[in-house]
Protein backbone atom coordinates (compact mmCIF):
# COMPACT_ATOMS: atom_id res chain seq x y z
CA UNK A 1 0.00 0.00 0.00
CA UNK A 2 2.70 2.39 1.07
CA UNK A 3 4.96 1.59 -1.82
CA UNK A 4 2.05 1.87 -4.23
CA UNK A 5 1.19 5.36 -2.98
CA UNK A 6 4.82 6.36 -3.14
CA UNK A 7 5.06 5.14 -6.73
CA UNK A 8 1.88 7.03 -7.60
CA UNK A 9 3.21 10.24 -6.05
CA UNK A 10 6.49 9.82 -7.95
CA UNK A 11 4.59 9.30 -11.21
CA UNK A 12 2.39 12.34 -10.55
CA UNK A 13 5.42 14.50 -9.79
CA UNK A 14 7.19 13.38 -12.94
CA UNK A 15 4.12 13.93 -15.11
CA UNK A 16 3.56 17.41 -13.70
CA UNK A 17 7.12 18.41 -14.58
CA UNK A 18 7.15 17.36 -18.24
CA UNK A 19 4.44 17.01 -20.89
CA UNK A 20 3.40 13.47 -21.76
CA UNK A 21 1.23 14.04 -24.82
CA UNK A 22 2.90 13.68 -28.21
CA UNK A 23 2.65 16.74 -30.43
CA UNK A 24 1.11 16.65 -33.86
CA UNK A 25 2.77 16.83 -36.34
CA UNK A 26 6.02 18.15 -34.82
CA UNK A 27 7.41 15.91 -32.10
CA UNK A 28 9.88 17.33 -29.57
CA UNK A 29 12.53 15.13 -27.99
CA UNK A 30 10.89 14.62 -24.61
CA UNK A 31 7.54 13.40 -25.94
CA UNK A 32 8.55 11.32 -28.92
CA UNK A 33 6.49 8.18 -29.43
CA UNK A 34 8.40 4.94 -29.16
CA UNK A 35 10.81 4.33 -32.03
CA UNK A 36 9.60 1.70 -34.46
CA UNK A 37 11.76 -1.30 -33.66
CA UNK A 38 12.70 -4.22 -35.87
CA UNK A 39 9.50 -6.02 -34.95
CA UNK A 40 7.21 -3.31 -36.33
CA UNK A 41 5.58 -4.75 -39.45
CA UNK A 42 4.70 -2.19 -42.10
CA UNK A 43 4.86 -1.80 -45.87
CA UNK A 44 6.39 -4.76 -47.74
CA UNK A 45 9.57 -4.60 -49.78
CA UNK A 46 10.65 -7.17 -52.36
CA UNK A 47 14.39 -7.75 -52.60
CA UNK A 48 14.85 -7.54 -56.37
CA UNK A 49 17.95 -9.75 -56.38
CA UNK A 50 16.78 -12.40 -53.94
CA UNK A 51 13.11 -12.87 -54.89
CA UNK A 52 12.67 -15.78 -57.32
CA UNK A 53 8.92 -15.40 -57.80
CA UNK A 54 7.95 -18.86 -56.57
CA UNK A 55 4.65 -17.59 -55.11
CA UNK A 56 5.02 -19.21 -51.69
CA UNK A 57 3.90 -15.96 -50.08
CA UNK A 58 0.58 -16.18 -51.88
CA UNK A 59 -0.18 -19.67 -50.57
CA UNK A 60 0.12 -18.66 -46.90
CA UNK A 61 -1.43 -15.18 -47.08
CA UNK A 62 -4.18 -15.20 -44.44
CA UNK A 63 -6.29 -12.41 -45.89
CA UNK A 64 -5.75 -13.11 -49.59
CA UNK A 65 -3.91 -9.86 -50.15
CA UNK A 66 -1.14 -11.34 -52.32
CA UNK A 67 -1.98 -12.23 -55.91
CA UNK A 68 0.23 -13.93 -58.50
CA UNK A 69 -0.65 -13.32 -62.16
CA UNK A 70 1.20 -14.82 -65.11
CA UNK A 71 0.95 -12.79 -68.27
CA UNK A 72 2.96 -14.31 -71.11
CA UNK A 73 6.54 -13.31 -70.41
CA UNK A 74 6.42 -12.08 -66.83
CA UNK A 75 4.91 -13.01 -63.49
CA UNK A 76 3.60 -10.16 -61.35
CA UNK A 77 3.41 -10.48 -57.55
CA UNK A 78 1.05 -7.88 -56.17
CA UNK A 79 0.36 -7.13 -52.50
CA UNK A 80 -2.80 -5.17 -51.76
CA UNK A 81 -2.01 -3.19 -48.59
CA UNK A 82 -5.63 -2.27 -48.01
CA UNK A 83 -6.48 -5.96 -47.50
CA UNK A 84 -3.20 -6.96 -45.83
CA UNK A 85 -3.23 -7.49 -42.05
CA UNK A 86 0.59 -7.33 -41.68
CA UNK A 87 0.86 -10.72 -39.97
CA UNK A 88 4.29 -11.43 -41.50
CA UNK A 89 3.59 -15.02 -42.59
CA UNK A 90 4.75 -14.23 -46.14
CA UNK A 91 8.09 -13.08 -44.78
CA UNK A 92 8.43 -16.19 -42.61
CA UNK A 93 7.64 -18.66 -45.42
CA UNK A 94 9.87 -17.01 -48.06
CA UNK A 95 12.62 -19.57 -48.84
CA UNK A 96 14.98 -16.97 -50.30
CA UNK A 97 14.37 -14.22 -47.71
CA UNK A 98 13.40 -12.01 -50.62
CA UNK A 99 10.41 -10.38 -48.91
CA UNK A 100 10.85 -8.02 -45.99
CA UNK A 101 8.42 -5.96 -43.91
CA UNK A 102 9.80 -2.45 -43.40
CA UNK A 103 8.94 -0.39 -40.30
CA UNK A 104 7.27 2.20 -42.55
CA UNK A 105 3.56 2.09 -41.72
CA UNK A 106 1.20 3.09 -44.56
CA UNK A 107 -0.57 6.31 -43.69
CA UNK A 108 -4.10 7.57 -44.33
CA UNK A 109 -5.12 8.56 -47.87
CA UNK A 110 -8.14 9.96 -49.66
CA UNK A 111 -10.32 7.02 -50.62
CA UNK A 112 -9.97 7.45 -54.38
CA UNK A 113 -6.21 6.88 -54.25
CA UNK A 114 -6.55 3.56 -52.49
CA UNK A 115 -5.99 1.28 -55.48
CA UNK A 116 -3.14 3.37 -56.86
CA UNK A 117 -0.97 3.80 -53.79
CA UNK A 118 -1.78 0.99 -51.40
CA UNK A 119 0.04 -1.77 -53.19
CA UNK A 120 3.50 -3.25 -53.63
CA UNK A 121 4.42 -4.83 -56.95
CA UNK A 122 7.28 -6.98 -58.17
CA UNK A 123 7.68 -8.72 -61.51
CA UNK A 124 9.98 -11.56 -62.55
CA UNK A 125 10.73 -12.99 -65.98
CA UNK A 126 9.07 -16.26 -66.95
CA UNK A 127 10.73 -18.86 -69.12
CA UNK A 128 8.66 -20.64 -71.73
CA UNK A 129 8.40 -24.34 -72.50
CA UNK A 130 10.54 -25.51 -75.41
CA UNK A 131 7.93 -28.09 -76.42
CA UNK A 132 4.60 -26.25 -76.38
CA UNK A 133 5.65 -22.61 -75.94
CA UNK A 134 3.53 -21.95 -72.86
CA UNK A 135 5.06 -19.98 -69.94
CA UNK A 136 6.35 -22.29 -67.22
CA UNK A 137 8.28 -21.01 -64.21
CA UNK A 138 10.35 -17.92 -63.38
CA UNK A 139 13.89 -18.16 -64.77
CA UNK A 140 15.40 -17.36 -61.39
CA UNK A 141 13.40 -20.08 -59.66
CA UNK A 142 14.63 -22.69 -62.13
CA UNK A 143 18.24 -21.66 -61.54
CA UNK A 144 17.81 -21.75 -57.75
CA UNK A 145 16.14 -25.16 -57.85
CA UNK A 146 18.98 -26.55 -59.96
CA UNK A 147 21.64 -25.16 -57.63
CA UNK A 148 19.86 -26.40 -54.53
CA UNK A 149 19.24 -29.93 -55.80
CA UNK A 150 22.85 -30.34 -56.92
CA UNK A 151 24.27 -29.02 -53.65
CA UNK A 152 22.05 -31.32 -51.56
CA UNK A 153 22.65 -34.55 -53.51
CA UNK A 154 25.30 -37.20 -52.87
CA UNK A 155 28.31 -37.03 -55.16
CA UNK A 156 27.35 -40.33 -56.81
CA UNK A 157 24.08 -38.97 -58.13
CA UNK A 158 25.15 -35.45 -59.09
CA UNK A 159 26.15 -36.22 -62.69
CA UNK A 160 22.99 -38.11 -63.62
CA UNK A 161 20.77 -35.53 -61.89
CA UNK A 162 22.47 -32.70 -63.74
CA UNK A 163 22.06 -34.54 -67.06
CA UNK A 164 18.34 -35.07 -66.36
CA UNK A 165 17.78 -31.49 -65.23
CA UNK A 166 19.46 -30.07 -68.31
CA UNK A 167 16.72 -31.72 -70.34
CA UNK A 168 13.54 -31.51 -68.32
CA UNK A 169 13.86 -28.03 -66.76
CA UNK A 170 13.29 -26.60 -70.24
CA UNK A 171 9.80 -28.14 -70.48
CA UNK A 172 6.49 -27.55 -68.75
CA UNK A 173 4.88 -30.20 -66.54
CA UNK A 174 2.62 -31.65 -69.24
CA UNK A 175 5.44 -31.95 -71.76
CA UNK A 176 7.70 -33.58 -69.17
CA UNK A 177 5.05 -36.16 -68.46
CA UNK A 178 4.27 -37.00 -72.07
CA UNK A 179 7.87 -36.97 -73.32
CA UNK A 180 9.64 -38.56 -70.38
CA UNK A 181 10.17 -41.94 -72.12
CA UNK A 182 11.67 -40.23 -75.16
CA UNK A 183 14.09 -38.16 -73.05
CA UNK A 184 14.99 -41.04 -70.81
CA UNK A 185 14.19 -39.04 -67.69
CA UNK A 186 11.38 -41.19 -66.37
CA UNK A 187 11.85 -41.72 -62.62
CA UNK A 188 11.77 -45.52 -62.88
CA UNK A 189 14.15 -45.67 -65.85
CA UNK A 190 12.86 -49.05 -67.01
CA UNK A 191 12.79 -48.17 -70.68
CA UNK B 1 -20.94 35.71 -43.84
CA UNK B 2 -22.59 33.56 -41.20
CA UNK B 3 -21.86 30.52 -43.32
CA UNK B 4 -18.16 31.35 -43.37
CA UNK B 5 -18.00 31.72 -39.62
CA UNK B 6 -19.83 28.44 -39.21
CA UNK B 7 -17.43 26.73 -41.58
CA UNK B 8 -14.40 28.02 -39.74
CA UNK B 9 -15.80 27.07 -36.36
CA UNK B 10 -16.66 23.61 -37.54
CA UNK B 11 -13.12 22.91 -38.73
CA UNK B 12 -11.77 23.97 -35.32
CA UNK B 13 -13.98 21.64 -33.35
CA UNK B 14 -15.28 18.69 -35.34
CA UNK B 15 -17.09 15.97 -33.44
CA UNK B 16 -16.68 12.32 -34.22
CA UNK B 17 -19.19 9.51 -34.20
CA UNK B 18 -17.73 6.03 -34.15
CA UNK B 19 -19.78 3.37 -35.92
CA UNK B 20 -18.67 -0.18 -35.15
CA UNK B 21 -19.94 -2.41 -37.97
CA UNK B 22 -18.80 -5.90 -37.04
CA UNK B 23 -15.16 -6.96 -36.99
CA UNK B 24 -12.82 -7.96 -34.19
CA UNK B 25 -12.92 -4.77 -32.07
CA UNK B 26 -9.20 -4.09 -32.51
CA UNK B 27 -9.64 -0.84 -34.49
CA UNK B 28 -12.01 0.36 -31.77
CA UNK B 29 -9.34 -0.16 -29.12
CA UNK B 30 -6.84 1.82 -31.21
CA UNK B 31 -9.45 4.54 -31.70
CA UNK B 32 -9.92 4.70 -27.94
CA UNK B 33 -6.13 5.04 -27.63
CA UNK B 34 -6.32 8.13 -29.86
CA UNK B 35 -8.38 9.89 -27.21
CA UNK B 36 -6.14 8.78 -24.32
CA UNK B 37 -3.41 11.16 -23.05
CA UNK B 38 -0.64 9.81 -25.29
CA UNK B 39 -2.19 10.79 -28.64
CA UNK B 40 -4.71 13.23 -27.15
CA UNK B 41 -7.06 14.16 -29.99
CA UNK B 42 -9.27 16.27 -27.74
CA UNK B 43 -6.66 19.02 -27.50
CA UNK B 44 -7.53 19.84 -31.12
CA UNK B 45 -11.17 20.28 -30.19
CA UNK B 46 -12.10 16.86 -31.54
CA UNK B 47 -14.57 14.99 -29.38
CA UNK B 48 -16.08 11.53 -29.49
CA UNK B 49 -19.87 11.84 -29.30
CA UNK B 50 -22.52 9.22 -28.69
CA UNK B 51 -25.06 10.68 -31.07
CA UNK B 52 -24.70 10.78 -34.86
CA UNK B 53 -26.87 13.91 -34.98
CA UNK B 54 -24.11 15.84 -33.20
CA UNK B 55 -21.28 14.57 -35.36
CA UNK B 56 -19.33 15.99 -38.32
CA UNK B 57 -17.04 13.03 -38.94
CA UNK B 58 -18.21 9.41 -39.08
CA UNK B 59 -15.56 6.78 -38.45
CA UNK B 60 -16.54 3.30 -39.65
CA UNK B 61 -14.65 0.23 -38.44
CA UNK B 62 -15.12 -3.37 -39.42
CA UNK B 63 -16.65 -5.15 -42.43
CA UNK B 64 -20.38 -4.44 -42.48
CA UNK B 65 -22.35 -7.45 -41.29
CA UNK B 66 -25.81 -8.06 -42.68
CA UNK B 67 -27.38 -7.41 -39.30
CA UNK B 68 -25.94 -3.92 -39.00
CA UNK B 69 -26.09 -2.80 -42.63
CA UNK B 70 -29.48 -1.05 -42.31
CA UNK B 71 -28.42 0.65 -39.08
CA UNK B 72 -25.22 1.93 -40.68
CA UNK B 73 -27.17 3.45 -43.54
CA UNK B 74 -29.49 5.10 -41.02
CA UNK B 75 -26.59 6.44 -38.98
CA UNK B 76 -25.08 7.92 -42.13
CA UNK B 77 -28.38 9.65 -42.95
CA UNK B 78 -28.62 11.03 -39.42
CA UNK B 79 -25.24 12.77 -39.55
CA UNK B 80 -25.97 16.38 -40.60
CA UNK B 81 -24.38 17.88 -43.71
CA UNK B 82 -21.55 18.58 -44.34
CA UNK B 83 -20.13 15.22 -43.27
CA UNK B 84 -16.98 13.23 -43.85
CA UNK B 85 -16.73 9.45 -43.63
CA UNK B 86 -13.48 7.78 -42.59
CA UNK B 87 -13.06 4.04 -43.19
CA UNK B 88 -10.68 2.79 -40.51
CA UNK B 89 -8.83 -0.51 -40.87
CA UNK B 90 -8.39 -3.21 -43.50
CA UNK B 91 -11.88 -4.65 -42.94
CA UNK B 92 -13.58 -1.33 -43.56
CA UNK B 93 -11.59 -0.86 -46.78
CA UNK B 94 -11.88 -4.22 -48.54
CA UNK B 95 -13.19 -6.79 -46.08
CA UNK B 96 -9.72 -7.91 -44.95
CA UNK B 97 -9.60 -11.35 -43.35
CA UNK B 98 -13.37 -11.73 -43.63
CA UNK B 99 -13.09 -12.17 -47.40
CA UNK B 100 -13.27 -15.71 -48.66
CA UNK B 101 -10.26 -17.19 -50.42
CA UNK B 102 -12.24 -18.29 -53.49
CA UNK B 103 -13.61 -14.82 -54.17
CA UNK B 104 -17.25 -15.63 -53.43
CA UNK B 105 -19.12 -13.24 -51.11
CA UNK B 106 -19.14 -14.07 -47.42
CA UNK B 107 -22.63 -15.14 -46.28
CA UNK B 108 -22.55 -12.92 -43.20
CA UNK B 109 -21.32 -9.71 -44.79
CA UNK B 110 -23.12 -6.96 -46.67
CA UNK B 111 -19.77 -6.10 -48.22
CA UNK B 112 -17.30 -3.40 -47.21
CA UNK B 113 -18.97 -0.07 -46.17
CA UNK B 114 -18.11 1.30 -49.62
CA UNK B 115 -21.18 -0.54 -50.96
CA UNK B 116 -23.59 1.23 -48.60
CA UNK B 117 -22.22 4.73 -47.99
CA UNK B 118 -19.78 7.04 -49.81
CA UNK B 119 -16.34 7.07 -48.19
CA UNK B 120 -13.89 9.98 -48.25
CA UNK B 121 -10.82 8.87 -46.31
CA UNK B 122 -9.19 5.46 -45.94
CA UNK B 123 -6.91 4.43 -43.07
CA UNK B 124 -5.07 1.14 -43.79
CA UNK B 125 -3.61 -1.30 -41.27
CA UNK B 126 -4.87 -4.12 -39.12
CA UNK B 127 -5.24 -2.44 -36.71
CA UNK B 128 -4.14 1.01 -37.92
CA UNK B 129 -1.66 2.74 -35.65
CA UNK B 130 -3.03 5.72 -33.70
CA UNK B 131 -0.73 7.98 -35.75
CA UNK B 132 -2.44 6.78 -38.93
CA UNK B 133 -5.89 7.39 -37.46
CA UNK B 134 -4.89 10.93 -36.45
CA UNK B 135 -3.59 11.48 -39.99
CA UNK B 136 -6.94 10.30 -41.32
CA UNK B 137 -8.87 12.68 -39.08
CA UNK B 138 -6.60 15.55 -40.14
CA UNK B 139 -7.29 14.74 -43.82
CA UNK B 140 -10.99 14.68 -42.99
CA UNK B 141 -10.65 18.18 -41.52
CA UNK B 142 -9.21 19.44 -44.80
CA UNK B 143 -12.20 18.07 -46.67
CA UNK B 144 -14.52 19.61 -44.07
CA UNK B 145 -12.90 23.02 -44.64
CA UNK B 146 -13.58 22.84 -48.36
CA UNK B 147 -17.20 21.70 -48.04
Amino acid sequence: MKTGLARLAKELLRNSLRPVTANYPAIPEHARPHEPGEEIRGRHRFDVEKCVGCGACQTVCSSGAISVTDSGIERVLRIDLSTCIFCGRCRDICPEEGLQLTPEVPSAQPYGDILKTFKVEHSVDLSSCVGCGRPTYPKKQIETVRMRIISNLDKVNVDSARRDMDIYLKYCLNCRRSLSYIFGTHPRKLY
Amino acid sequence: MLQNIKKKARAYSPWIFHAHAGGCNNCDIELAACFAPRYDLERMGIQLRNNPRHADILIVTGPVTKQISSSLRRIYDQVPNPKVVVACGSCALTGGVYNRDDGKPNYALAGPPEKLIPIDISVPGCPPKPESIIDGVMLALEILRKK
